[in-house]
């Protein structure tokens, strides 16, 4: 209902919708389109991982994939920007960058060297 | 919907088709080394992209705080918040500039020292293959060669111990032979290979 009422404010040009509530930002469908597009990415991906020929193949998705994952949680923070800090979302993401470089060079070096001392 | 909104969606749009391109690349490319380019190059530009779109969205929140700021609250402290919203996003696009490649670096690199793996290669059949030069054979400090089998007894469990005690050490003496052979002849090929590699010159 939401959806429908902010699309035909903007379609009609809300020249007379400045004072009372027009619905979520705009903005925010196209960050929830970018989200989508993203998920839709990771699928394809997972998809690659899962029939990948080879190991490296396997970890080179589930690395892109997990790079794909650190843009999903910094766009769900800009979702509703208007009521919440996205702050704590941007930290999960940060720290998820972190641990998605470490754990793809962790095990690159125990595939190659069996061990990772 | 101000103006730098517009130009967040500008950019979160173009990032989308660059995410979206190269997922696609990396399940439809024909060979290992051929994936690694969109999921080195192509994700890498969209993060950065999605990212600067987010940080424009974060912009107008801060020219609307400014524009027709509501008296109810402080705007310094939802313009400090902001201000460390945009900091998170310019750390994060650093981090995965830094991070992104060098990963893609670091799978392309073990893909090419790993000598037990065959990446298959689509291409003619009568063409050289392209991960079967003799890059793979340089030997990395470090590197595990095959397993070997231990040919002694490793657990004596029988009564009369000195026998078995020695039947163990003569099979490890005899393990250890058989990987010294073994560490001999592969140092005795490399020499070779080097000659060979070095004669067309």
């Amino acid at each position: 209902m939401n959806l429908l009422s902010t699309t035909l404010l903007l379609a009609g040009g809300g020249g007379h919708a400045e004072h009372h509530y027009t619905g979520p930002n705009p903005g925010s469908y196209v960050i929830f389109a970018t989200c989508v597009v993203l998920l839709i990415g990771a699928m394809l991906l997972l998809i690659r991982a899962l029939k990948g020929p080879t190991v490296f193949d396997r970890i080179l998705a589930v690395n892109a994939m997990g790079t794909k994952t650190v843009v999903l949680v910094a766009c769900i923070a800009f979702l509703d920007l208007d009521k919440s800090s996205p702050g704590f979302f941007l930290d999960t993401s940060i720290v998820y960058a972190l641990v998605n470089f470490v754990a793809t060079v962790a095990i690159l070096k125990y595939i190659q060297y069996g061990r990772l001392s | 919907m101000g103006a730098l909104q517009i130009v967040g969606s500008f950019f979160l749009l173009v990032g989308c088709v660059f995410a979206l391109t190269g997922s696609v690349g990396v399940l439809r490319m024909p060979d290992f080394y051929s994936r690694l380019h969109p999921a080195g190059k192509s994700d890498t530009l969209a993060q950065g992209l999605i990212l600067l779109g987010l940080g424009f969205f974060a912009g107008q929140q801060a020219l609307d705080l400014f524009s027709h700021g509501d008296g109810a609250h402080d705007p310094t402290a939802q313009l400090i918040g902001l201000a460390n919203i945009v900091l998170k996003l310019v750390l994060l696009t650093l981090l995965l500039f830094l991070t992104a490649p060098t990963a893609t670096h670091a799978i392309s690199k073990a893909a090419r020292l790993d000598r037990y793996t065959n990446i298959p290669i689509d291409g003619d059949e009568g063409a050289p293959d392209p991960g079967s030069s003799t890059v793979a054979e340089i030997v990395v400090p470090g590197d595990v060669g095959p397993l070997q089998e231990a040919t002694g007894q490793i657990f004596n469990v029988d009564d009369d111990a000195p026998a078995a005690e020695a039947d163990a050490e003569s099979g490890s003496a005899d393990a250890d032979a058989d990987a010294d052979a073994a560490a001999e002849a592969e140092g005795s090929d490399d020499p070779a290979d080097a000659e060979d590699k070095e004669d067309p010159q």
